[in-house]
């Protein structure tokens, strides 16, 4: 190749698209970044009588407020919980964040299945907060995306009751919500990212009920809600290897711990520390348990500074018969 | 880490968005175009980049990073689609959408199908040989970008763009 082969690439590359003309996405865009809710949720009475460590922190995500998802310094929240949640080393200017896991699609050898992924939301409203993020698509890790049609609104979130035995009531406001979405099919792997998300944040293994532009639902994206939405079993939605920390992009030591959850043949899960398409580390642990998501936990010593990616994976327990062995990655940069 | 950086923007997430869709909104789209070629298709994936870019502004904080941040997403983002929808289906459309606004309908043809013929040459290609060419070709990245845009080393990034090269030549002497 020479350079008279590289400017004609150039130009013909140029060429192929030069005509296209985005009809122009910003509004679309902006509507779903946006931040401020329609209809501000009015807390009912019977909540007073809530009582467990959890619906202290239910009792604050309740005043609906601007802020929650963009870095813009949010208002100081009207009440605070007692007990704060795990806060981070930081503080940005929102407030103290706390932290909430947000659930994410992604693509594995079984299909399209959900990731955990960790994130930080101001203090006033952490499940309204998460629930966005995870409708929005908001994943640190670009290989995550959300599987609600585009433009979909959380506008508000709300739990009665007590612990599991409560309901989450969850606004979503948005084109095309009861119909099962177009082309991916993945209406009930969608109520699942969010109902997850929901019960992590609030603490509690509840019932979800949803409405739409302000109606209780029958059908969202083609599945029927009217009963409430329960999640399944982790095993069965869930990716089967998955690492909680560190995050994609995550600036680490030399020698960083890794941690994670895997359901995997024998409870065997291997990983490798990746520069380029070189594995300059490698090594296998086992998950706690057998074939049902467990944790797991391994020290990497990285051989300098340096950008990698840490690959983790199950074995491949067919012997190249099935579609390969199930695997979550994260680049980090070693100081 | 919030006020990690020297020269911090005082931009918020919305102005971001904002700032970034006006440089970069339509060259990120005719990226995508040239991966996944239906450009509706194109649209939708640079505007869920932007919004997940708008999620992550708190960490990125930095044009240049946020840029790095949007590529990667819609290079990823395009590749997922390319598996996991029906693209093809949606050719057709494609097709339309690229000839309409062009002058006379003999030198459209003409153009249309000279142009048709690097995007179909493009798809036959292995994902990783099609992406380093449109980081390259198209927008212009260097060796090293183009490695931690993929997250692969720059020996692979050179291997994909000779083969690639190689093949897109053989593929537009065959068709012309």
């Amino acid at each position: 190749m020479n350079a008279h082969d590289d400017d004609r690439l150039r130009t013909l590359f140029d060429d192929a698209v030069s005509d296209v003309e985005p009809r122009g996405g910003l509004d679309r865009i902006q509507a779903r970044t946006a931040t401020r809710t329609r209809r501000p949720w009015v807390w009912g009475a019977g909540g007073a009588v809530l009582a467990t460590a959890a619906t202290v922190a239910a009792v604050a995500m309740l005043t609906s407020g601007p802020g929650t998802t963009d870095a813009g310094p949010g208002p100081a929240p009207a009440t605070q919980p007692s007990k704060p949640a795990q806060t981070s080393a930081t503080e940005p200017p929102g407030g103290t964040p706390v932290t909430v896991s947000v659930y994410y699609a992604g693509d594995t050898t079984r299909g399209t299945r959900l990731f955990k992924e960790t994130h930080q939301v101001a203090m006033d409203n952490p499940a309204l907060a998460a629930a966005r993020l995870a409708v929005e698509g908001a994943a640190s890790d670009p290989d995550y995306r959300t599987l609600w049609p585009q433009g979909t609104q959380v506008t508000a979130v709300s739990f009665d009751g007590i612990g599991d035995q409560g309901t989450a009531t969850v606004a979503l406001a948005g084109e095309g919500l009861t119909a099962k979405p177009a082309g991916t099919g993945h209406g009930s792997l969608a109520l699942q990212q969010l109902a997850y998300t929901v019960q992590d944040a609030l603490g509690v293994r509840a019932r979800l009920e949803l409405s739409v532009d302000g109606t209780p639902a029958d059908t969202v994206l083609g599945q029927p809600v009217s009963q409430g939405v329960e999640t399944q079993s982790a095993d069965d939605v869930q990716s089967p290897v998955q690492i909680d920390s560190p995050a994609d992009g995550a600036t680490v030591d030399r020698t960083f711990t890794v941690t994670g959850r895997a359901a995997a043949f024998e409870a065997n899960v291997q990983w490798e520390l990746m520069q380029g398409d070189t594995a300059v580390e490698q090594g296998f642990t086992t998950a706690a348990e057998c074939c049902t998501l467990s944790p797991f936990s391994f020290e990497v010593t990285a051989p300098g500074p340096g950008d990698y990616t840490l690959v983790v994976h199950d074995e491949d327990a067919s012997g190249g018969e099935g579609s390969g062995p199930v695997k979550d990655t994260k680049r980090v940069t070693v100081r | 880490m919030t006020s990690g950086t020297d020269r911090p923007v005082r931009w918020d997430a919305d102005t971001a968005v904002e700032e970034l869709y006006a440089a970069h909104y339509r060259r990120l789209v005719r990226l995508s175009v040239l991966l996944v070629r239906d450009v509706e298709t194109a649209e939708e994936v640079v505007q869920d980049a932007f919004v997940a870019m708008h999620g992550r502004w708190r960490r990125l904080r930095e044009p240049d990073l946020a840029l790095a941040y949007l590529r990667q997403a819609v290079v990823n983002r395009s590749r997922s689609v390319l598996r996991h929808r029906g693209v093809r289906a949606r050719h057709a459309d494609a097709e339309r959408t690229v000839v309409r606004d062009l002058p006379g309908a003999d030198e459209a043809a003409l153009v249309t199908e000279r142009r048709g013929t690097l995007l179909d040459a493009l798809r036959t290609l292995p994902d990783r040989q099609r992406e380093v060419l449109a980081l390259r070709y198209y927008l212009d990245l260097s060796e090293s970008e183009i490695a931690s845009t993929l997250g692969i080393s720059r020996g692979a990034v050179k291997s994909h763009a000779s083969r690639g090269v190689a093949a897109l030549r053989t593929l537009m002497e065959d068709d012309s």
